[in-house]
């Protein structure tokens, strides 16, 4: 089910009034089953892929828990990475498999064109099978007791605010929550509405509208770009997936929150970000702290500290790690992983690649930043890490490698800067999404800490911002495009 | 101990933000103010302002001249079973079926043709559509083509201020789905591009994000019982576009942008548009079709809002274009003179009516087709023996 319908509104009231009045494991039942039903308004032939997932690693964890036996616990711990890591290889990256195979016999005179397999993404796969990995590891590593109630465990699994597109949980983050309903609050309820509606308002009004533009720059001809169209279109894009997908968090953390449960912060303005690795702790903060935890540290040989982990967010070191070539080593993988998990193409990869050569040269020039005064560390981290992450965009969008490396090699002409190849209004709109993603970061640090000192404004500017929020996704609100994150 | 004089009020603020009822105050708000866009309006038009109408030309009750994808099968079917000797189909923009300052009996081009060509066996039907882009007049074209059953001429109005876009309408997109048109544009490079940008057609682009989902059924009740019941619901397409138009007006304001405003050519869509007319002559080519490509009458009394060497660029390329690919050429320009066009509706906020530049009087209309025909008499005089 999609979040900006009018299904979804429907669905959430009703889920919302059973949840407050049903008693504990009917209201479980409840959200286990709204849940599938939330998925299955997808495509209902996908639930027991979903389900053969969970039930997977529900059983595969009592038998870990069970017993003490290393093999033992090993095999069974290699029985979940296989069946879940081999349903996203055959949905995922099975026809990229294919296809690159036949790029290998072709060269050696195969011409026959690769097979289609037609095989449709399920939604959410890739979110939904690491959390179910996660649990598992994390009943291994002992951090954890597995859960021994299926409906409790399916709701954690299954939860649909967060079941397509993150934030991806630990079990301890949210199962609490589920198990014992919190009391009923104005604060919670309030706070979670208004997260909904600015969720709804950020991807019906903004992001939505931002895509045709974004769409018809990266399908023109390259031949007719200028180096400044490049920077326009980078900038565009990560406007719009920012929005998008920061839009589908703050609808997920607002619908939990509804309920009262409390979801880890996806976000926290990252485009105000002063160095590669303070962006990536602003992010998608759930999918980078699971990759430190589950990938990074595990390949760059560190000792796991349980005290030290959690959807913190960003590749930092839970504690001191081995030899900085393993480090090296181990921080290029994680990131061609992390972009392969966006998706079968090899511009994820090339994306990954960027952002983990961005992490290295900021780790390599500690010793010259620490030179350096505060403020000139914050902006002037800020200034050059700002369009070097735009930038990133580039093969996040591209078609293909070609398609990337030329629009990449327009940054290089001089003659670029001096023509304009898109419709102008594209540029105007850059430029003010820019000047709007400036004015609410300095609004939400600098201007609502003051208002608060004073209650009647405070109102008052508060019910005025959500005349225009509410008015405009209310406009707005038709499910004319799926969030970005679904395609993953 | 006592509290710091500010602690109340940060906790008043702070209990604020925490109640539910600010939220529904503005929602109160918010609802009432998109209510109060009730009138319905055809955005399509709203550019043209009071001073011109829209005239669709039909003959015994059937059309002849349409802008509306649902209509055209029946133009098309009812010129076919008065089965004409000859059939002349004509693309265009709004400049086709807009008179400015027009009166009740004021006709356009086309009605004045059909009723001098249809006594002589040769049936006009035109296709117009607002700011119509060279890619839409080639899709206009190859659907047409496939359905007419005596089709002998195309005549192309080439509005240079229509190459400055490329894309093709959602609205016509459903053109694409056609198998006949689909077959003939997958020949052409240009073609296959066109139908790149439109895989699946749905009927409701509204819905676009749920194909082929369970909730595109759902979703689709539940907004048209919303819409019967909830008269602020069905108001949220008017809302919209008087958003958009009135966010567009305030660009044009800020910006000193009008309707004399030179509007420069853009190299990407100009040659995508020359390749669109290439791909339609040759398909016409296939189908034994004589094509017009003629540069529409222009308004030379004030300074046109294009730069002059791009603009006499844009008239040899159509000329060459027609030369090289074996179609005919006619350049209207200077047919209807400066006082025989009006005036528009202004592009900016609390700005005056401007010059319209592309919509004329019922006078232009009447010069525009005895040039239209003058030009068919010389180059294709078989249209009408």
């Amino acid at each position: 089910m999609i979040f900006n319908s009018v299904t979804f509104l429907a669905f959430l009231c009703v889920v919302l009034l059973l949840y407050w009045t049903l008693p504990r494991r009917a209201r479980l039942w409840m959200l286990f089953i709204a849940s599938l039903t939330f998925y299955g308004f997808w495509r209902w032939e996908y639930l027991p892929v979903m389900l053969g997932s969970a039930v997977t690693d529900y059983l595969v964890s009592l038998r870990i828990a069970a017993t003490e036996n290393r093999k033992r616990r090993r095999r069974l711990l290699l029985i979940s990475l296989v069946v879940n890591l081999g349903l996203l290889f055959y949905f995922k990256y099975l026809q990229f498999t294919v296809d690159n195979v036949w790029v290998g016999l072709r060269a050696l005179g195969v011409v026959t064109p690769p097979p289609i397999l037609d095989i449709i993404l399920p939604l959410g796969i890739s979110f939904y099978t690491f959390q179910t990995i996660s649990y598992t590891v994390d009943v291994y590593r002992k951090q954890t007791e597995p859960l021994r109630e299926f409906v409790l465990y399916g709701c954690f699994v299954t939860f649909f605010p967060q079941l397509v597109a993150g934030p991806v949980l630990r079990l301890a983050e949210v199962t609490p929550q589920l198990d014992r309903r919190p009391k009923f609050t104005q604060t919670a309820f309030a706070g979670g509405l208004r997260r909904v509606l600015m969720g709804l308002f950020l991807k019906v009004v903004v992001a939505d509208n931002l895509s045709p533009f974004v769409d018809a720059g990266f399908e023109q001809d390259v031949a007719t770009l200028g180096a400044i169209d490049v920077w326009t279109l980078a900038f565009m894009f990560g406007f719009q997936i920012y929005c998008d997908f920061s839009a589908y968090s703050h609808i997920a953390l607002g619908c939990a929150k509804m309920m009262g449960i409390e979801f880890p912060e996806n976000f926290n303005f990252p485009y105000a970000a002063s160095s590669p690795k303070d962006f990536w702790g602003r992010w998608h903060i759930s999918l980078s702290s699971w990759i430190r935890d589950y990938l990074y540290l595990p390949l760059s040989g560190a000792r796991f500290n349980v005290g030290k982990t959690g959807s913190t967010g960003g590749l930092q070191d839970a504690v001191t790690e081995k030899r900085s070539d393993t480090r090296t080593r181990a921080l290029f993988l994680t990131w061609a992983i992390m972009g392969l998990w966006h998706g079968a193409n090899w511009t994820f990869v090339f994306w990954g690649v960027y952002h983990a050569v961005c992490v290295f040269v900021f780790r390599a020039t500690k010793g010259a930043r620490v030179r350096l005064g505060p403020r000139l560390r914050r902006w002037g981290g800020w200034a050059i890490t700002l369009p070097i992450m735009m930038l990133s965009w580039i093969p996040f969008r591209a078609r293909d490698l070609g398609h990337t490396f030329a629009l990449y090699a327009k940054l290089f002409q001089p003659g670029g800067y001096v023509r304009l190849g898109m419709r102008e209004n594209i540029y105007l709109i850059a430029a003010l999404m820019m000047m709007a993603f400036g004015a609410t970061y300095f609004a939400s640090t600098q201007v609502v800490p003051r208002l608060r000192r004073s209650p009647a404004l405070f109102y008052t500017v508060e019910t005025a911002t959500m005349v225009i929020v509410i008015g405009l996704a209310f406009i707005f609100l038709r499910p004319i495009q799926q969030f970005i994150y679904f395609q993953f | 101990m006592t509290e710091p004089a500010d602690a109340g009020s940060a906790r008043t603020a702070q209990s604020a933000e925490n109640r539910v009822w600010p939220t529904v105050i503005a929602a109160f708000v918010a609802l009432l103010l998109v209510s109060l866009f009730d009138e319905e309006e055809r955005f399509d038009e709203l550019a043209l302002g009071a001073h011109t109408i829209s005239r669709f030309a039909t003959y015994e009750g059937s059309p002849i001249h349409t802008h509306q994808v649902d209509e055209i099968d029946a133009v098309l079917k009812a010129s076919n079973e008065r089965s004409p000797t000859k059939q002349v189909l004509w693309l265009g923009n709004s400049m086709l079926h807009s008179i400015n300052r027009a009166s009740d009996d004021d006709e356009t081009a086309t009605a004045i043709l059909f009723a001098r060509w249809q006594p002589l066996g040769t049936e006009l039907l035109t296709l117009s559509f607002p700011n119509a882009t060279m890619p839409e007049l080639l899709t206009g074209y190859v659907y047409a083509a496939s359905r007419l059953e005596n089709l002998q001429v195309a005549m192309v109005q080439l509005t240079f201020d229509d190459f400055r876009a490329a894309d093709i309408r959602a609205g016509l997109q459903p053109l694409l789905q056609d198998g006949a048109t689909h077959d003939t544009l997958e020949t052409s490079p240009t073609g296959r591009e066109l139908l790149k940008t439109q895989t699946t057609v749905v009927e409701d682009t509204e819905l676009a994000g749920l194909r082929d989902t369970v909730q595109e059924r759902s979703e689709k009740q539940l907004n048209e019982w919303l819409g019967q019941y909830w008269p602020t619901w069905s108001q949220r397409p008017t809302a919209r576009g008087r958003l958009l138009s009135e966010l567009f007006r305030l660009r044009n304001t800020v910006f000193g942008i009008n309707a004399r405003s030179k509007r420069p050519l853009r190299e990407a869509t100009y040659q995508q548009s020359m390749a669109a007319i290439r791909a339609l002559v040759a398909a016409a080519k296939t189908n034994g079709t004589t094509v017009l490509l003629y540069v529409p009458p222009l308004r030379t009394d004030v300074d046109p809002p294009y730069i002059a060497a791009e603009y006499d660029r844009f008239q040899q390329d159509v000329r060459r274009l027609a030369t090289e690919e074996g179609a005919l050429f006619a350049n209207f320009g200077d047919v209807v003179p400066g006082p025989l066009w009006g005036m528009i509706a202004a592009a900016n906020v609390g700005g005056e009516p401007d010059y319209d530049f592309m919509h004329f009087q019922q006078a232009g209309h009447a010069l525009l087709a005895d040039a239209v025909e003058n030009a068919l008499r010389v180059q294709r005089p078989e249209t009408f023996e």
